[in-house]
């Protein structure tokens, strides 16, 4: 950057500083600190699985997304402010129900759809203290403060919101292929958070107008971003995210093109989508791939062979990775050592044995009896010490999605996973257990990849180096990996066979496998897991995770941590609960 | 099958019967599969009233109850009885289940999921047409009497995959549902047990129905009626009922601190 373009930027960025809404005070709430609290209770109260999601302004309800302010600062304290956030959610749980919204999915006027709102008002309201009555109190007195003080139209719209144009339904894109997908793609890099946009339109990126722009002049000579909205932009991907950041938060987010590259750079942006993505046609990868089923719920049925799986194997390696972990965490690994072997190496008691170290006092009356009875007695009086067998396969899934790219207590989560993997397969290889660690990630339904890092019958020493080489990829595609697990342990003779996934459990890929549709097939494959006797259980690093896991497991099935340092002793906890039963 | 037979089998007024308000045709079933002597398992949540229903069924029907509370450690020996030394004798003493057998009393075999599923074949020679019960330590052979009557409970949600019953176990016993009822039995439930007036009692059920929508998807164990009862009993008893609904519900279902507080949100509204 030249220095009058730096010294501009300075200065606007100073000017900026200044304008309202953005003072720094102690009584600011951002959403964010409050986003589950506040999601829990809006499922609550709307008895059903609504998502909250930053608004521009004063935001409303569209379907299951409440809109909310990104942060307030309206009252005097935290506390009022918080209140005003209930308030808020309580009162668009009610708008919700009674679906006081457009009836269309046309743009209204904003300053339309704001009277609109607020002319409902009395009628909410009527029913919000009707229902909460103890809150009535509370609520009016907000309510009072915030008309005293609101003076512009934007601050008076708070309270009441604007009305939303109703859900779209239909699809209004066409498919199209996926076939010259890139080898090997490295993952995003950079990533920064976008301003909210509350409605977001889908845009097809299709061949033509790609090939019509490279004919094109760009006359560009300034790097902006600001209105963008004219020709194609070359979609190379490559990263250079940051030096766009200011730019990037005036971008008026509210087109999506869907397109097949890989991204390096990624601009967050919060966002649902209501219109239905897509189907992708048939196409292949190469090398060898299995097909499985895929669950369509709205169909109630299968659709046959719809997933290629493609197993490989990592040869990648990176050793260092793996003597690194073992040295970082020396510690943890004597811990849990010490755990594995007062959990597995506890003796087992077996009963009647013709030599022991107590006498076993049943069969010691037995035989009493049986020789005051006349009869010959057994010898077996005996109790004594032993190791049992274990009888158990697992799977550790690792999910190498770019969800598993993101951050979590200053950690990347994948390398949480591979951490801790590394370190409960040391146990397990000491113990001699029966395992193998596989990694799932996806491209659409025509490219699921599972990837194999070690397997039952090799040895840990010789897969050890693998895990630490494995890089975040692709999308979440769980249904066909959990498949072609389950497919895998169906070969196994032991008694328990378990899967352990460890993902934050929210599918989702290129090509539909989202939302009902991705939870319902991921449901029905632990379903065909459950009936082939195969267990699951899940653990997960993140609070995302509880959206999810849930709903796909069911009470018992699952278990999410806190903070990331509990894995390796969740982990280990899992295994020993898992032996004993 | 009519009614009338079981005119003859109404409870007889002089018994203290335990509260009990049926949700479906539970009580019908019951009896139906006492006079037939099918084994029962009544699956449901915790708190749901399996228990107290045993408990209910055996007062109507004027038998002896046995309740076993099996647990990880719950052999066949603890079940069936063992041998003693008394001085230099053996003497034999009858486990829980035998002695159910010989009294012809009403066995409740409460979270059977819970023994060991070697323990539980014992059972198998009761369950079917034999109807017998061999004790291969004492060379006994017993015959269960008209009376007896096995009765299991289960908990479906708990532990899945790790602490199921075994299908050849299961396929033994008749099995009947149980849910939390319906909001407006709920609340009759509620003050009958409670004594908590009407209004209080209907905000509890109402609240306790949207925190059982929140199930699915992070708490690992919702609201009961027994729950609600406990909550509603500190209410009748005086203490405020913010923090009632504070000790009684949210705090026992969740340590979690963005759940808990927005458990507490959510009272607020109520109360």
């Amino acid at each position: 950057m030249d220095w009058d373009q730096l010294l501009f930027k300075k200065t606007w960025n100073w000017l900026a500083s200044f304008k309202p809404g953005s003072e720094t005070s102690t009584n600011v709430l951002e959403l964010e600190k409050i986003h589950t609290r506040l999601t829990l209770i809006a499922r609550m109260l709307c008895e059903a699985h609504v998502e909250i999601l930053r608004a521009e302004q004063e935001g409303g309800v569209r379907g299951n997304i409440l809109y909310l302010p990104a942060s307030v600062s309206l009252a005097a304290s935290v506390e009022d402010n918080l209140l005003f956030y209930l308030f808020r959610v309580c009162y668009l749980s009610i708008q919700r129900e009674l679906n006081l919204n457009w009836q269309d999915t046309q743009n209204h006027d904003l300053k339309l759809s704001r009277q609109k709102a607020k002319e409902v008002s009395p009628q909410i309201l009527k029913q919000l203290y009707q229902r909460f009555p103890g809150m009535a109190e509370p609520f009016q007195a907000l309510i009072q403060t915030l008309n005293s003080q609101a003076e512009t139209e934007a601050a008076q719209a708070l309270l009441w919101g604007h009305w939303m144009e109703s859900e779209n339904p239909t699809d209004r894109i066409q498919a199209h292929t996926s076939q010259n997908l890139p080898e090997g793609h490295t993952g995003e890099m950079t990533s920064r958070q976008a301003p909210a946009r509350e409605q977001i339109e889908i845009e097809a990126m299709d061949k033509e107008a790609m090939q019509a722009y490279t004919l094109q002049h760009q006359f560009e000579k300034v790097e902006t971003l600001e209105e963008f909205q004219g020709t194609w932009r070359d979609a190379d991907g490559s990263d250079e995210l940051d030096a766009h950041a200011d730019a990037l938060q005036e971008v008026d987010l509210r087109k999506l093109t869907r397109s097949d590259d890989t991204a390096h750079s990624v601009l967050q942006a919060e966002f649902i989508s209501s219109i239905s993505v897509p189907d992708v046609e048939d196409s292949r990868w190469q090398g060898h791939c299995l097909s499985y089923d895929e669950w369509d719920t709205r169909k109630r049925a299968y659709r046959r062979d719809w997933c290629k799986v493609y197993p490989r194997f990592q040869h990648e390696k990176d050793l260092e990775y793996y003597q690194q972990t073992l040295q970082d965490h020396g510690r943890v690994l004597n811990h849990l050592r010490k755990r594995f072997s007062m959990q597995f190496n506890a003796w087992q008691t077996v009963r009647r044995q013709t030599q022991g170290e107590e006498p076993d006092y049943e069969a010691l009356v037995e035989n009493f009896a049986e020789r005051f009875a006349g009869r010959t007695p057994s010898e077996k009086i005996y109790l004594s010490q032993r190791k049992k067998r274990r009888e158990v396969s697992l799977i550790l899934l690792m999910d190498l999605s770019l969800s598993s790219d993101g951050y979590t207590g200053g950690q990347r989560v994948l390398d949480v996973e591979k951490k801790a993997v590394i370190l409960f397969s040391e146990l397990l290889s000491e113990w001699g257990d029966r395992f193998q660690i596989d990694g799932f990630a996806s491209h659409t339904r025509n490219q699921c990849e599972y990837l194999i890092l070690k397997s039952f019958n090799e040895n840990w020493g010789q897969a050890s180096a693998r895990v630490g080489a494995v890089e975040p990829r692709g999308y979440t595609r769980i249904g066909p990996a959990l498949r072609h697990a389950t497919s895998l342990l169906e070969k196994e003779q032991s008694r328990s066979r378990w899967i352990l996934l460890l993902s934050d459990g929210k599918p989702n890929d290129y090509d539909r496998y989202e939302g009902q549709y991705g939870l319902a097939d991921v449901r029905q494959a632990i379903q065909e897991a459950r009936s082939k006797r195969v267990q699951i259980y899940a653990l997960a690093i993140e609070s995302l995770a509880r959206n999810y896991l849930p709903m796909m497991l069911g009470q018992g099935g699952y278990r999410i941590l806190p903070r990331p340092e509990l894995l390796p002793e969740a982990l280990t906890d899992f295994y020993g609960r898992l032996i004993k039963s | 099958m009519s009614t009338h037979l079981f005119s003859q089998l109404e409870p007889m007024q002089s018994i203290d019967l335990p509260y009990y308000r049926p949700i479906g045709q539970e009580i019908q079933i019951f009896e139906h599969a006492w006079r037939r002597r099918l084994p029962l398992l009544l699956k449901g949540p915790t708190g749901s009233g399996k228990s107290r229903f045993v408990e209910y069924m055996a007062a109507r029907l004027n038998q002896k109850l046995i309740t076993v509370s099996c647990h990880e450690e719950t052999s066949a020996v603890d079940l069936l009885g063992r041998y003693l030394i008394q001085g230099a004798e053996t003497v034999w003493q009858d486990g829980p289940l035998t002695r159910a057998v010989r009294e012809g009393a009403i066995l409740y075999l409460d979270e059977i999921a819970e023994a060991r599923p070697d323990t539980l074949v014992v059972l198998h020679s009761l369950t079917d047409h034999r109807r017998e019960l061999f004790l291969e330590r004492h060379n006994e052979n017993l015959k269960a009497p008209e009376s007896f009557i096995l009765i299991a409970s289960f908990n479906p949600g708990y532990q899945r995959g790790i602490k199921e019953l075994k299908p050849s176990t299961r396929q033994r016993f008749l099995a009947l549902s149980f849910d939390y009822p319906k909001a407006d039995i709920e609340t009759e439930i509620l003050i009958a047990e409670t004594g908590l007036d009407t209004a209080r009692a209907q905000k509890l059920v109402q609240l306790a129905g949207k925190i059982r929508k929140l199930v699915e998807w992070g708490l690992a164990e919702t609201v009961s009626t027994r729950l609600l009862i406990d909550a509603g009993a500190l209410i009748a008893d005086g203490l405020p009922p913010r923090l009632s609904c504070e000790v009684g519900i949210a705090e026992p279902l969740t340590d979690e601190a963005d759940t808990r507080l927005a458990l507490r949100d959510l009272i607020a509204l109520y109360f």
